[in-house]
């Protein structure tokens, strides 16, 4: 090789060197968290799941749980990554191993709260990618990722495998996404001839959603989500479950939501109508509305919140109750409730009088809330009241749920670590004098310590 | 003599701009909140990420370009719903 030559491959080597480098630097990997402890005093809650205790002479208990969760992301660039994230929830002290109520992330005492502790308790709840279309400038996320409705939650907010792509056009952001969330389609017997495919009892979800800002104040919104149920339908071979979640075949939902500023308040009206099939002899037609607020007064800021989800205690004709995917995946986190409305700082314990079901087994309910919350240096604080009802009466004429008043005050350690302690008690309404006629009005107490990185 | 020369001009060049993405940018923009590059030392917690975001955002047009002011703010409100996500109560 002559030395021209010699040059020339030096030099192709070294700039491939420092080509390859550059591309290698770019990558960040993200690790996000937190952690929370809570400690409960309390004559209400038993622990996990099951639903706030409205009974006669509740004992008081203490018990305590704690709750991480561990967020990696790859970050190749700012067009593509891989999000993960998993849980680890134990129980101090574990969990009994007949415990058939449900504690959250725990199954028969495979708790680290036992003795010794070395338990399974790590849950998967996100592995996705995140990438922007180079082609169509749409942003994709494809994989087990969160998904929350634009109606506070009161539809559904939860983790699900899916594809969901969103694309911006100057004031305007459009989402179209498809979510399977169940599919109990069996694996095929060597002896069956039905030959039945994969994906044959699946339930979807479909969504649609747009967002325009007209300024910088004030985006309005509509969306179109779609279930389509099929876990139920049966044939001869089927193993398919006989309750399917949800509790319908065919469901439409339609609605509205604005986010308005106006000056030192900020309100975010909502509403929407669904309607559907049952099943093949019974329609759905139901609505719900309401809406959020917060309004800056002296330290700290007035919040309000309030909602209604139509109901139906006739049993025949077409079902005028609001429908959701399950109790478990809804919330209304803007109550700042503790009892009446599952708390929006729970961790493991997550529930509330009506065991999150806020449809009220097809009854309906609606809520009022409001309370003030601030800060003073590193102190915060806040305060609320809620009431609640059933939209229609229950089998014994009732309505009134109850209402609760709630207090927290907390401190911050640092700045990613607060403490806290919090009280709340609830007023029953009559709604529960047909089923626990003598009940003791619930309260909890609450410290926690939270710590998020 | 002109052909050494070349090869070390050469070198020091990619030496020197090899050298110039390694090292945190010293111009008022951070080019790694604003396009993941030249990340060094990127341990920032969440509330800390946030918080430089906001400070960048608030340098505003003197600093950035409406187009990249938009980017940060993309990349605030992402962080935000990280915060969300990881803090969602239940399941």
């Amino acid at each position: 090789m002559s030395f021209q030559k010699k040059l020339l491959a030096f030099a192709a080597v070294s700039a491939l060197s420092a080509a390859t480098a550059v591309p290698a630097m770019a990558l960040e990997n993200e690790f996000h968290g937190m952690f929370k402890f809570m400690g409960f005093q309390t004559n209400a809650l038993q622990g996990g799941d099951a639903k706030v205790l409205a009974s006669d002479d509740a004992h008081s208990g203490f018990f305590a749980e704690q709750r991480a969760r561990i967020m990696y992301t790859a970050k190749a660039n700012d067009n593509l990554k891989l999000v993960t994230h998993f849980e680890l929830d134990t129980r101090f002290g574990g969990i009994k191993v007949t415990d058939g109520k449900g504690y959250k992330g725990t199954y028969n005492g495979n708790d680290s709260g036992n003795l010794d502790a070395d338990a399974l308790t790590l849950e998967t709840k996100n592995v996705y990618l995140d990438f922007n279309c180079p082609i169509t400038g749409a942003n994709f996320k494809v994989g087990s990722q969160p998904w929350a409705d634009a109606y506070q939650s009161l539809f559904l907010l939860a983790d699900m495998t899916g594809v969901i792509a969103t694309k911006k056009v100057d004031n305007f952001t459009g989402s179209l996404g498809w979510f399977r969330f169940d599919d109990n389609t069996a694996a095929i017997a060597s002896t069956d001839t039905t030959n039945t495919g994969a994906g044959q009892y699946t339930a979807d979800l479909i969504v649609v959603d747009g967002k325009y800002a007209i300024n910088k104040d004030i985006t309005v919104g509509a969306t179109y989500y779609n279930i389509q149920n099929d876990t139920a339908l049966t044939a001869a071979t089927t193993t398919a479950p006989t309750v399917p979640v949800p509790n319908y075949e065919l469901l439409h939902m339609i609605g509205l939501n604005a986010d308005m500023k106006f000056g030192d308040a900020v309100v975010k009206p909502f509403a929407a109508y669904q309607f559907g099939e049952k099943n093949s002899t019974t329609d759905i037609s139901a609505y719900m509305f309401g809406a959020t607020g917060k309004v800056k007064v002296g330290p700290g800021s007035v919040n309000f919140a309030g909602y209604y989800l139509s109901g139906d205690n006739n049993n025949t004709g077409d079902v005028k109750s609001f429908q959701t995917v399950a109790a478990s995946t809804t919330y209304f986190n803007a109550s700042n409730m503790w009892l009446l409305q599952r708390p929006g700082q729970a961790i493991n314990t997550s529930t509330s009088l009506l065991g999150n079901d806020n449809t009220a087994k097809g009854l309906g309910t609606a809520g009022v809330f409001a309370g003030y919350e601030g800060t003073m240096d590193k102190v915060f604080y806040n305060a609320n009241v809620g009431y609640m009802t059933t939209s229609k009466k229950n089998a014994a004429g009732d309505k009134s749920i109850g209402t609760e008043i709630n207090a927290q005050v907390g401190y911050k350690v640092y700045d990613n670590l607060s403490a806290s302690v919090a009280g709340a008690y609830a007023f029953l309404g009559n709604y529960f004098d047909a089923t626990a006629p003598d009940a003791d009005n619930p309260y909890l107490v609450n410290v926690q310590l939270s710590y998020a990185f | 003599m002109k052909r050494v020369m070349l090869v070390l001009v050469g070198s020091l060049f990619l030496t020197s701009s090899t050298g110039a993405f390694a090292q945190q940018t010293q111009a008022e923009k951070n080019e790694c909140l604003l396009a993941s590059k030249n990340c060094k030392d990127q341990v920032d917690d969440i509330y800390k990420r946030m918080q430089r975001l906001d400070k960048e955002i608030k340098k505003g047009t003197k600093v950035y370009t409406p187009q990249e002011l938009k980017r940060l703010q993309e990349k605030l409100t992402e962080t935000q719903e990280t915060l969300r996500d990881l803090e969602k109560p239940g399941h």
